[in-house]
């Protein structure tokens, strides 16, 4: 059944990673667009997590446009065609802002940001040759 | 009937040396409440009252529309009621157990028992002095889960149970919620398992309702900054902010209402914020007791 | 739904108990027989055949009340769709059925077994006011436990119990009405020994009564 994997070592908030899980599957394209998606208290069941979990992360993919609920029928993934290349640029400027706000915590320039972005691609880059 | 599965207003109950204090709780059907609190704090206490097993000095206690105590006998027919020190009759098998409790209510499924005995790996046949903690608990939960009540009050139903066992049950808890009519209350001091499957999340401490709200809310609002404060810096005194701890340069600061502002407002105080966590419903439920302590001997 | 819980709930009990019953009958027939088997065996029989009855009273009390209430097997019963008061009604019935009939067919049978044998008839009045005593005890010791959660106040009454068997012997024994009678060959039965009859009885109903007042009150089960 659809049922997605909660790690509750994962530091990041439970319904960050139903949403994620559920995001990467409409972007591999495993649920289709227009396709019906199982209902708030199905997936928890299925997931086993508290159903107000997975109503939070239902509301976060609505705002996001990658879900639809339709009053009375249920929840179904968006019309949209070509989702998956959306959906990758949309994680990316959610990244990169989430970014931005720990570098202005950390007091950090935009140009400061920048370059740290550009040590980290590197080494990555290194990491990966290796 | 009433909208609330459950609803306590103005609770209170004295005893030698501890005394429930003015308990408020609500729950809505289809929902799972969490009941956490330290030893001793109340939550089994408040789970009797709810059952009539203990009657309360003041206040009004209805479950699934009843009054309590006057209308135990009808409320405990859609009721099913585990603790962990609950005991079945030792001399007896669980298969006894099973049909007596089929004999009571109507409502028991048989097939349904089939499946849980295997799914918690019982058998049928045994007594119950042969079996361990763990399976008297999850024999119990049978009796209780193959009978599909409305309400399923839990005291400390995975104390003591390895993590296996833990599994398999709540999972069952969480199965129960498909039906949106139905609702779970438990107590627990496995914090995991209540952030894991709670909707709603009641904390309890010496006897008093500390806070109760859904979990979501509850983690998103606190955090904790680790901030760096060098010398000549005082920190500013926030509202939000329900403890400090100072060694040396390093600060970390608990929140539990958190806003951007409150980082900000310690980087404009000329601190470096080098750390934002959220935190585990432990370490919530740890600093939320601290800070309710602090409150009622200030 | 609920009487018919009750009622099984009784029977369970019962049921629980079979050896306890049926073992004291048998025990008890066998004192009886004894009693009747020579002088000193006399003695040995009746002492036994109150011993019998003493100890299937605290047994019953003790397994069906107690023991539920410490094993919080109370718990599971509770769960059930009874009130508390149905719950102090059931204990209440099977404490007293549970020795009432043993008590009863062993009453009958004593009377029985000194008529036919060779122990004087003007026993008789004596021994039935000796285990009408036993009644009264069962019903005293049932109340008390019900009515409080106090192992003391329990203890103190098994062993007052146990102890004033002694005296209510000894007095029966020494009252003029009843020694001149009892080694006679009728049964006679006088007022002061319908009197005293009538007052156990008495006792007991009201005993009964303020017991289950008192644990009808009970608002704490646990």
């Amino acid at each position: 059944m659809h049922s997605l994997t909660i790690s509750q070592a994962d530091p990041r908030p439970m319904y960050l990673q139903i949403v994620e899980q559920i995001r990467h599957r409409v972007a591999v394209g495993d649920w289709a667009a227009g396709q019906e998606i199982p209902s708030i208290r199905a997936l928890a069941v299925a997931t086993r997590v508290s159903i107000i979990t997975v109503k939070r992360a239902y509301l976060e993919l609505e705002r996001e446009g990658v879900i639809v609920t339709r009053q009375g029928k249920g929840s179904f993934v968006s019309d949209s065609v070509d989702l998956g290349a959306s959906l990758l640029q949309q994680q990316l400027t959610q990244h990169l802002s989430a970014a931005v706000d720990v570098g202005q915590q950390l007091g950090l320039t935009a140009g400061e940001l920048a370059s740290r972005l550009r040590e980290i691609a590197g080494t990555k880059a290194r990491a990966s040759d290796e | 009937m009433n909208e609330y599965m459950v609803e306590l207003a103005g609770v209170s109950k004295a005893y030698r040396f501890f005394s429930l204090q003015d308990i408020h709780l609500r729950l809505a059907p289809g929902q799972i409440m969490g009941f956490v609190g330290p030893n001793g704090a109340g939550k089994s206490t408040t789970l009797r009252i709810l059952m009539a097993f203990v009657q309360q000095d003041r206040g009004d206690v209805r479950v699934l529309g009843y009054r309590m105590p006057q209308d135990q006998a009808e409320a405990k027919r859609e009721i099913g009621y585990v603790s962990e020190d609950t005991r079945l009759y030792g001399g007896a098998t669980l298969d006894w157990h099973m049909r007596f409790i089929a004999s009571v209510y109507p409502s028991w499924d048989a097939k349904y028992a089939q499946t849980l005995l295997h799914r918690f790996n019982l058998e049928a046949q045994q007594t119950i002095k042969g079996l361990s903690h763990g399976e008297r608990m999850k024999a119990s939960l049978l009796l209780v889960l193959a009978r599909r009540p409305r309400l399923l009050v839990l005291d400390e139903p995975t104390t003591g149970l390895d993590p296996v066992a833990r599994h398999e049950i709540l999972t069952e808890f969480i199965d129960v919620l498909s039906d949106e009519r139905r609702a779970v209350i438990f107590s627990s001091q496995t914090t995991q398992d209540i952030e894991l499957i709670s909707d709603q999340i009641t904390f309890i401490d010496r006897g008093r309702i500390i806070e109760s709200r859904d979990k979501e809310t509850f983690i998103d609002r606190w955090r904790r900054l680790q901030l760096d404060v060098p010398a000549g810096i005082t920190l500013p005194t926030l509202a939000a902010v329900t403890d400090v701890v100072t060694s040396g340069r390093i600060a970390t600061i608990t929140t539990n209402d958190f806003s951007p502002q409150i980082p900000a407002a310690y980087t404009e105080a000329g601190a470096v914020v080098r750390e934002v966590q959220r935190m585990t419903l432990e370490e919530i439920f740890v600093a939320n007791v601290m800070r309710s302590r602090k409150e009622t001997t200030a | 739904m609920s009487r018919s819980i009750v009622k099984r709930l009784l029977l369970k009990d019962l049921y629980f108990a079979r050896h306890l019953i049926v073992g004291s009958i048998v025990l008890g027939f066998g004192c009886l027989g004894l009693s009747i088997s020579g002088p000193v065996s006399f003695y040995v029989g009746t002492v036994s055949l109150l011993c019998v009855l003493i100890v299937l009273n605290i047994f019953l009390v003790v397994s069906g009340v107690v023991n539920e209430r410490k094993e919080r097997t109370q718990l599971f019963v509770l769960s059930l769709p009874i009130s508390t008061g149905q719950y102090m009604r059931w204990k209440l019935a099977f404490g007293f059925l549970a020795f009432f009939v043993p008590w009863l067919i062993l009453t009958i049978a004593a009377v029985v077994v000194i008529d036919v044998s060779v122990i004087p008839n003007g026993f008789i009045p004596f021994a039935v006011i000796v285990l009408m005593y036993l009644l009264f005890y069962n019903v005293l010791l049932l109340s008390v436990t019900l009515a409080n959660d106090s192992l003391a106040w329990n203890t103190a009454i098994i062993i007052f119990g146990n102890i004033s068997i002694n005296f209510v012997i000894a007095y029966l024994m020494a009252m003029p009405a009843v020694n001149h009678s009892l080694w006679g060959r009728e049964a006679v039965w006088n007022t002061q020994e319908i009197a005293i009859l009538a007052v156990e009885v008495g006792l007991s109903l009201v005993t009964l009564g303020l017991g289950f007042l008192f644990a009808s009150r009970k608002r704490d089960f646990i």
